[in-house]
């Protein structure tokens, strides 16, 4: 190398140097978070393959059918699957986030892939909006999360309520093992012991196991007045009440609102006089587009909730907010009739609701009164 | 009567296991690879037996052919179309761990691709209020699943020990070589089972539909305590499998008593672990012979 070419390749790096550092400074010049005008990126996380499919595709219907109420190009919208797992919830989250530029998400489904997500929605300050994740611990998972479905802290303190007002004073609870079934099992039984029942057992089984024939042995030598299954897969549900009726057991059955669910049905005989308390699955008005839209199909669980989801999107997009920040302060004044009832969203990012409670007789859910 | 109760647990999941552990043993003592896909032709079988069943409207016995044969296809096919062309591109066993690997994926998503996620129960037995026997609530069904796992067991020891066909299966387990240089087709053999495990895979796939409801993702569940009671049976020895999976029936049935049920995989797997330290050869494997 001579004297002229080391002169000149100094030159180059010298070069290479001064320029990348001017567009690192460029780039952070620019405000941190710039949507390009277009449609406002949206993206959908939740369970399409796994045990919790039936969910992640029931809601996914109800997405749809709220983003067809803006005009086309206002807003487009970015799927991806996590089978309610949470490393899944996380990657997709991370993806939606750094390549696709979303500026609010509807999902996570399950309330432990919705926690494992939520700190990078906080951090990169994308609104999240769950259709179905319940866990009491959403409320404090940070300024940019909301859901569309009421904590678990009602519904559990309900259901024990219904328990106890059915005379039924020895409560044994069999729940799935992940962050749904464990916040619920706490609120259950906190609330019975608190109004003077006795819970008897907690049994737990993992979130897609189909045989619990031994917890169930377990829950039988405590004799039980009723139990209350808590589960977020269908799968885990149908087997758990055939074992319980082909072990025999004696019990009044309730469940947590993943038991309302057709497929749910598909236990026969086992599934009746099952009480589950439900959230709405939509208003009259919901259900009758719902079935126009999808050859006369039902709205699956959580469809109603997901529809009110991606309608808040909306309805901020239409007040002229694009970004996360400007979509998370349009939030907090946001209130409309939405088809699972109505939502405005507290301070927590929750919103208030009632339940419904039914039961199974000859194959269908009946409501109670 | 608890008691009672944990063992006929323990009988019922460790019948499963057994028939998909000893067709995973089977098909390893001849090829040396792991074929993890096998818990996924368990679930081909499943859903064999169900659209055979509900769907195509064959009586119950057809249904039943239709699935194992379905399964055996299957499961033969993986041979033919994958293994195969990689072991004679000069695969080694842990390429061919991956294959399996991947068409573990590859068979999950194809199910749940033409299936679809919701629960698919057969009812073909009516969900009953189960027999007291000895203490223990068990219904005709599972009584059913247990003898007619057994029986399947007990055939496969008389093949593999009395016939021409189990003594050669054998000799190529015991030093593929050793066989070779006797004249016997080594790759055939190899290929043969395939064949037998996968249909033995077709049948667990149908006592599993009948006991319990398919989902495309069961197959990776079944393999996992399969696997494990191959392992602590002693991998390549076909009873010691069937040995194997009672055992880890009845420990993760019994762990679950004493320890919060939320533990009954760990429970299996620490039996593993256990096992793999202390003993890792298995209950009845050998640790002379062949070594990789």
């Amino acid at each position: 190398m001579n004297t002229a070419s080391k002169y000149l390749t100094g030159v180059v790096v010298a070069l290479v140097v001064v320029w990348s550092g001017y567009t690192i400074y460029q780039q952070q010049l620019l405000p941190k978070q710039t949507v390009p005008a277009g449609p406002v990126k949206i993206g959908w996380i939740g369970p399409l393959s796994g045990g919790a499919a039936s969910y992640g595709e029931s809601i996914k219907r109800g997405v749809e059918m709220a983003a067809k109420e803006v005009n086309p190009g206002t807003v487009e919208i970015v799927y991806e699957d996590t089978k309610c797992e949470a490393a899944d919830a996380v990657n997709a989250m991370t993806k939606l986030v750094t390549v696709d530029h979303v500026s609010a998400i509807v999902g996570e489904v399950c309330s432990g892939a919705t926690l494992a997500a939520a700190p990078i929605a906080n951090q990169n300050k994308v609104v999240m909006i769950s259709p179905s994740s319940t866990s009491p611990k959403l409320s404090d998972a940070g300024a940019y999360i909301f859901r569309t479905i009421p904590s678990d802290t009602l519904q559990g303190s309900f259901g024990a309520q219904i328990v106890y007002d059915h005379g039924l004073r020895k409560l044994a609870v069999l729940y799935s093992n992940e962050e749904y079934g464990i916040g619920f099992n706490d609120v259950v039984t906190a609330k019975f012991k608190d109004l003077g029942g006795e819970v008897v057992a907690n049994e737990a089984f993992g979130r897609d196991d189909v045989d619990m024939r031994t917890q169930i042995t377990k829950i039988r030598d405590t004799k039980p007045d009723a139990i209350y299954i808590i589960v977020n897969n269908p799968d885990s549900a149908v087997a758990a009440l055939k074992q319980l009726k082909e072990l025999g057991l004696n019990a009044a059955l309730f469940g947590s609102e993943g038991l309302k669910s057709p497929d749910v049905l598909k236990a026969g005989s086992a599934a009746e006089g099952l009480t589950v308390t439900s959230v709405s699955s939509g208003s009259s008005g919901f259900v009758d587009r719902h079935r126009a839209e999808y050859d006369g199909a039902d709205p699956g669980p959580f469809a109603a909730q997901g529809y009110d989801a991606m309608r808040a999107i909306n309805l901020t997009i239409l007040g002229g907010a694009r970004t996360g920040e400007e979509i998370e302060k349009a939030l907090r004044t946001t209130s409309f009739d939405g088809a699972s009832g109505h939502i405005s969203f507290d301070e927590q990012g929750d919103v208030s609701g009632g339940y419904n409670v039914l039961t199974v007789k000859n194959g269908a859910y009946v409501p109670v009164n | 009567m608890v008691f009672s109760q944990l063992i006929a647990n323990g009988l019922i999941a460790g019948s499963i296991y057994a028939l998909v552990a000893v067709g995973f043993s089977l098909i390893y003592s001849t090829n040396r690879f792991m074929h993890f896909a096998h818990g996924n032709i368990v679930a081909v079988g499943a859903y064999g037996l169900w659209y055979g069943f509900t769907r195509l409207g064959l009586p119950f016995v057809v249904s039943v052919l239709f699935a194992v044969a379905v399964a055996l296809v299957s499961g033969w096919g993986t041979y033919r179309f994958i293994y195969l062309p990689l072991k004679r591109r000069g695969a080694s066993s842990s390429i061919l761990l991956i294959a399996g690997l991947a068409l573990m994926f590859f068979f999950e998503n194809l199910i749940l691709l033409i299936f679809g996620s919701s629960v698919k129960t057969l009812n073909y037995f009516p969900t009953v209020r189960g027999l007291t026997i000895l203490g223990a609530t068990v219904t005709p069904r599972q009584i059913g699943i247990v003898v007619i796992s057994l029986f399947f067991l007990l055939v496969l020891w008389f093949v593999m020990r009395y016939t021409k066909m189990g003594i050669t299966i054998r000799a190529v387990a015991g030093h593929a070589e050793l066989a070779r240089i006797g004249g016997v087709n080594a790759e055939r053999i190899q290929e043969l089972s395939f064949i037998v495990g996968s249909a033995i895979a077709g049948i667990a796939g149908v006592l599993v539909a009948l006991e319990q409801n398919s989902t495309p993702f069961m197959g990776t569940a079944l393999i996992i305590k399969g696997f494990t009671g191959a392992v602590v049976g002693g991998i390549t020895s076909l009873p010691g499998a069937v040995l194997g999976s009672y055992l880890v029936g009845l420990v993760e049935n019994f762990g679950a008593w004493f320890l919060p049920s939320g533990y009954k995989d760990a429970i299996a797997f620490g039996v593993l672990v256990l096992f793999l330290l202390l003993r890792p050869a298995g209950i009845l494997g050998v640790t002379k012979g062949v070594r990789e």
